[in-house]
């Protein structure tokens, strides 16, 4: 794996904070502890950005009046499965 | 732990009719998930073409999440149809779980839990398995 090396300058008081943070933590050493910050941080963003476009798709599936599916949980698992019944005729059967 | 999840909880999740269901959509990024291509055959079947497009970004983004597309062994749907999973479409799923190798089945679909005798898997509603693996209560 190819690394890069990077000097950074911080304030005292941050630097007192991360050090402090790390002993709390038991990391040992700044590096390993920044990099996992990192890591973390940007799979939340990721997954923030994820959870943005899945409401987006909710939205318009709504604004479409839903799904026609029925009106209770228990109508739309059996129309569900009457749909899986059906694909799998369709399109699986042959092969079992 | 690799997990599958059934149809009904992409409709009940997309839909946000059921906030266990939704709940368990949003730890998609997060999970290890192995879904046949029946189950999204299922799903986009109640979706427009944008929207199918939409939910592919999704899971194309959410990157331990597999779609599989090879066929389930015949000898393995077989045997969850004598397990007692009668209909053949649910011996398919019931024998997908387990060929993947998944520890969960999460699904509302309570005829997996009636009709089979014994599983290589279990089958979880999504409440159930966020209290297992979240302590989360909705």
């Amino acid at each position: 794996m190819a690394v890069r090396e990077v000097s950074w300058k911080v304030s005292d008081k941050m630097y007192d904070e991360m050090t402090q943070v790390q002993k709390e933590l038991s990391f040992s050493s700044l590096k390993d502890m920044v990099s996992l910050a990192v890591q973390r941080y940007l799979a939340e963003i990721r997954h923030e950005t994820w959870w943005i476009d899945f409401r987006k798709l909710q939205q318009q599936v709504r604004a479409t009046g839903g799904f026609k599916l029925g009106q209770t949980k228990e109508e739309v698992i059996g129309n569900l499965r009457e749909q899986r019944r059906q694909i799998f005729e369709s399109d699986y059967a042959n092969m079992y | 732990m690799q997990i599958c999840i059934d149809s009904n909880q992409f409709i009940f999740g997309i839909g946000g009719t059921d906030p266990a269901s939704e709940t368990l959509m949003s730890l998609l990024p997060s999970l290890e998930v192995v879904i046949p291509r029946l189950v999204m055959k299922e799903v986009t079947r109640n979706l427009s073409d944008s929207q199918t497009k939409m939910l592919f970004m999704l899971l194309n983004n959410a990157s331990q999440v597999k779609i599989v597309e090879e066929p389930v062994p015949v000898e393995m749907v077989h045997k969850y149809v004598s397990l007692g999973l009668r209909e053949k479409a649910d011996a398919f799923i019931g024998a997908f779980v387990e060929w993947q190798g998944a520890k969960y089945l999460i699904s509302d679909n309570r005829h997996f839990l009636l009709e089979l005798s014994e599983a290589a898997f279990e089958v979880l509603s999504p409440e159930e398995f966020l209290y297992r693996h979240y302590h989360t209560t909705l």
